[in-house]
């Protein structure tokens, strides 16, 4: 009997044994898996300069002088965080505007205190910056004129017209030129280079 | 009657030396044409340690209408005051970098739309 009854426990947890077996793999098939992939778009960083080739200021001299101006647009972009500087000169050591042997000099008003043109002079303003108040506009063979001028530095002296302290899209400079001449000056074209520099800031 | 100077200022991490490239265009003028040009990367700050060289590459874009010839060239650059006044004539210890600099080439032409690479080492 007592044989037999071990018996029939054996039975039992063979049975048990069984039932564990064919249970389990139906919570093993539960599990999962995930993987993440990251994007990076990498934006180099970036900055242009934008104007139009020439600025011509036509005059027609009379003997008491006679004064043309016009307006170039600067257009900087950069996508610096901390923004652009542009500056302004001439792009060498001569400041006149020359036709040969002949020239018309550099107005003798400064950034920080222009002045109106003298006959036979040319110069440049950037309203509301330096000693520039607003003002600037189009002049052509005007006899007297009350808007002020600067003489254009040389390139060792830029001066600085615009500062920024952000990204910039296509923010534009008004840079206003002006030429007044008299009948001493012999006819023809008188020109000159200035130099823009657009730098990113630090 | 003008021409544009384009610059981007690169700053070396071995004592905050700083030194500027600057792209000079030197315009085929035809009247009133827009003109643009593109230089990127505009900052950049490599770390050299003592006997270390570096190569980099910029590219510049003519993204204007006409046609630029550019010259390459590194000048030292440093800013003053609020206003960041740039300054690309002072040389002093930490600017001196600009004398490091080479360039695989200094004058190319790009055609309006066209863009290069040039090295800096």
């Amino acid at each position: 009997m007592l044989v037999s009854r071990l018996k029939m426990k054996k039975g039992s947890i063979g049975l048990i044994a069984v039932f564990v077996l064919t249970v389990l793999p139906t919570f093993v098939h539960a599990a999962t898996d995930s993987k993440n992939t990251t994007i990076n778009a990498n934006l180099s960083s970036v900055i242009s300069v934008a104007t139009t080739t020439t600025v011509n200021l036509n005059v027609i001299p009379v003997a008491g002088g006679a004064q043309t101006s016009a307006a170039d647009t600067v257009t900087v972009s950069t996508n610096n965080s901390t923004g652009f500087t542009l500056t302004f000169a001439n792009s060498d050591a001569t400041t006149t505007l020359a036709k040969g042997a002949d020239t018309i000099a550099a107005h003798t008003g400064t950034f920080a205190a222009p002045t109106v043109l003298a006959n036979n002079t040319w110069g440049y303003r950037v309203d509301s910056v330096g000693g520039f108040a607003t003002g600037g506009a189009v002049q052509t063979n005007v006899t007297t004129s009350t808007i002020t001028y600067a003489g254009v530095p040389a390139s060792s002296s830029p001066h600085t017209i615009k500062t920024t302290a952000t990204t910039a899209a296509g923010n534009t400079t008004t840079v206003w030129y002006a030429v007044k001449a008299d009948t001493t000056k012999p006819n023809g074209t008188y020109a000159d280079t200035v130099s823009y520099t657009a730098t990113t800031n630090p | 009657m003008k021409k544009i100077f384009i610059s981007a200022a690169v700053l070396m991490a071995c004592g905050a030396i700083a030194t500027t490239f600057l792209l000079d265009k030197a315009a085929l003028a035809q009247e009133g044409t827009p003109e643009s040009i593109t230089l990127t990367p505009a900052v950049a700050r490599p770390s050299l340690n003592a006997g270390e060289s570096l190569s980099s590459e910029f590219t510049v874009i003519n993204d204007g209408q006409i046609d630029y010839t550019f010259t390459v060239y590194a000048r030292p650059f440093s800013v003053s005051g609020e206003q960041y006044d740039p300054d690309f004539t002072e040389v002093n210890e930490k600017t001196q970098a600009f004398e490091w600099v080479t360039f695989d080439r200094t004058t190319f032409t790009l055609a309006a739309g066209e863009r290069s690479a040039f090295l800096i080492q």
